[in-house]
């Protein structure tokens, strides 16, 4: 007896084990901002909101993000569970893009700041010079490779 | 009659074997149990789930069923106790420093919530290995309790000495050499820990881009490479986080073949800006058990998932 049910254990749990192996491809978050090229600064975390932020500057942004080619970029994410780690956040939702842009434009002395909403009816634009001023002067993280 | 008496010669015979097979494998002793140094800390829910469903093979106090040592299972049983052992033991306990028991105790976690432990072999037959799901939110909640909050404070903006890369560059002795151009890849995505104080900033190269957008990552494809960069987090007067020290840099670079013995995929860490090769392949060992927890993406943790 005590061996019928030993192997009629394995047995079930074997079909049922090799069913659910089945690689269930999982619902991989689809990119939402495209860097056109430009790199990562640095990152910061709102532990607030629930945010994560990472800044990207073009190569003269880099160099210097008051010089007239610079180009900043303060992409902001919800942070979700990391599904395959608990003890992790990662980006989630996209929720917007700023833009602190020194090219001179023609209705306008530079700083231009604009910023593109996402999935975040609600959100309220804070006033442009703040948040340029926020922007322009965080520090850079330290790379071993930059200027790469 | 000759075919008769045949039959029962043989069938006695088979009778002995069988009764003597039992017989040891009731007696025998699979392995020595040394003695527990220090057991487990936790709240007795806890330790009451890893004791029934981890201490068989992760503990100086293996109990095994019958079944456990017939021919044939108790050499599979005997290599798994004493590989379990030396990876995660909870009789020894008081060996590890208390950071290395709470990483190990998010670690064993992240394990049974991803399926890889108990091992799928043995919770197959041992009924009462399985974790159930209110036991998986107990453990949940006690490691909530261990959340880590960051109290290192960011300074004023003081510029940090600009990096000088090693020349030649650095390479680990599992043959993958640090690789800078991985600053002009694309960001895969960034993680805040809150089992540890560091947040990370993961890349993806060309190779690896292509094949997370196309979703071909059954098995990743060869000359797929992720970089990963792990700082300490430091809070600013604003209250956000920010990344302070740099600590170090890694990678994963697939090819099934060559890393055959590390699931497909090499493995290389350089630590501290000086950026030293630390990963012997005993250590490339240890860093692909602990990515077998990644398995459903092909043994990488950091994609971000539609909820
Ligand atoms: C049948 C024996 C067996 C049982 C039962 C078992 N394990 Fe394991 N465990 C192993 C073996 C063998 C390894 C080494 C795997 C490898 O090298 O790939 C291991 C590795 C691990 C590791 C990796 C440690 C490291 O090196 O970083 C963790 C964590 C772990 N087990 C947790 C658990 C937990 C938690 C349970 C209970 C829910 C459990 N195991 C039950 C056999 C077992
Ligand atoms: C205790 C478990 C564990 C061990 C051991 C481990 N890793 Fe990981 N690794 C993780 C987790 C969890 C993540 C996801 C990180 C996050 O969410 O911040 C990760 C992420 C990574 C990544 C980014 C790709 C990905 O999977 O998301 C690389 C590269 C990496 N690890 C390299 C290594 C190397 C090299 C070693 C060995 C020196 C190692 N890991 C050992 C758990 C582990």
């Amino acid at each position: 007896m005590r061996v019928i049910n030993v192997f009629t254990v394995a047995i079930l749990a074997f079909v049922i084990a090799s069913c659910t192996a089945k690689k269930e491809t999982p619902a991989i978050r689809p990119f939402a901002f495209n860097d056109s090229g430009m790199h990562v600064i640095t990152t910061i975390i709102n532990e607030k909101d629930n945010e994560v932020a990472m800044l990207y500057g073009n190569k003269a942004a880099i160099e210097n993000n008051t010089q007239p080619a610079a180009m900043l970029k303060l992409v902001t994410y919800r942070e979700q569970d990391n599904k395959y780690w608990f003890g992790s956040y990662i980006n989630g939702e996209l929720l917007r893009v700023e833009t602190v842009n020194m090219q001179p434009t023609a209705n306008g002395q530079p700083p231009a700041y604009s910023v593109d909403v996402y999935n975040q009816p609600a959100f309220r634009p804070a006033d442009a010079t703040a948040r340029t001023n926020f922007i322009q002067t965080l520090d850079h993280a330290w790379y071993p490779c930059d200027p790469y | 009659m000759k075919i008769s008496n045949r039959l029962k010669i043989i069938s006695v015979s088979a009778g002995i074997v069988l009764a003597v097979t039992a017989a040891l494998s009731f007696t025998t002793k699979l392995v020595d149990n040394p003695p527990v140094t220090g057991d487990l800390e936790a709240p007795a829910a806890v330790k009451e789930i890893f004791s029934r469903a981890c201490y068989p093979c992760h503990s100086n106090t293996a109990n095994l069923k019958w079944f456990d040592k017939l021919p044939g299972v108790a050499s599979i049983v005997r290599n798994d106790i004493l590989t379990a052992r030396k990876h995660l033991n909870f009789s020894e306990w008081d060996k590890l420093a208390p950071a290395a028991r709470e990483a190990a105790l998010w670690e064993a976690y992240n394990m049974i919530n991803s399926g890889t432990m108990p091992l799928p072999s043995y919770a197959a037959v041992h009924s009462d290995a399985s974790v159930s799901a209110a036991e998986l939110t107990t453990l949940r909640n006690y490691l909530l309790t261990k959340k880590k909050t960051v109290t290192a404070v960011k300074q004023d903006s003081i510029a940090q000495p600009a990096a000088t890369l090693p020349n030649p560059l650095p390479t680990s002795l599992t043959g993958i050499q640090f690789m800078p151009e991985f600053r002009q890849w694309e960001v895969m995505s960034t993680t805040s820990r809150f089992d540890n104080t560091t947040m990370r900033v993961m890349y993806a190269n060309p190779i690896a881009m292509k094949a997370i957008r196309e979703k071909q990552i059954h098995p990743w494809p060869d000359g797929a490479v992720i970089a990963k960069v792990v700082w300490d987090k430091e809070r600013g007067n604003d209250g956000y986080i920010y990344p302070g020290n740099f600590q170090n840099v890694q990678f994963m670079v697939r090819n099934a073949e060559r890393y055959k013995s590390t699931d497909g995929w090499g493995y290389a860490k350089f630590e501290t800006k000086t950026l030293k090769p630390t990963t012997t392949l005993l250590v490339a060992q240890s860093c692909a058990t602990c990515h077998k927890a990644a398995a459903k993406t092909g043994g990488i943790f950091d994609l971000s998932t539609l909820n």
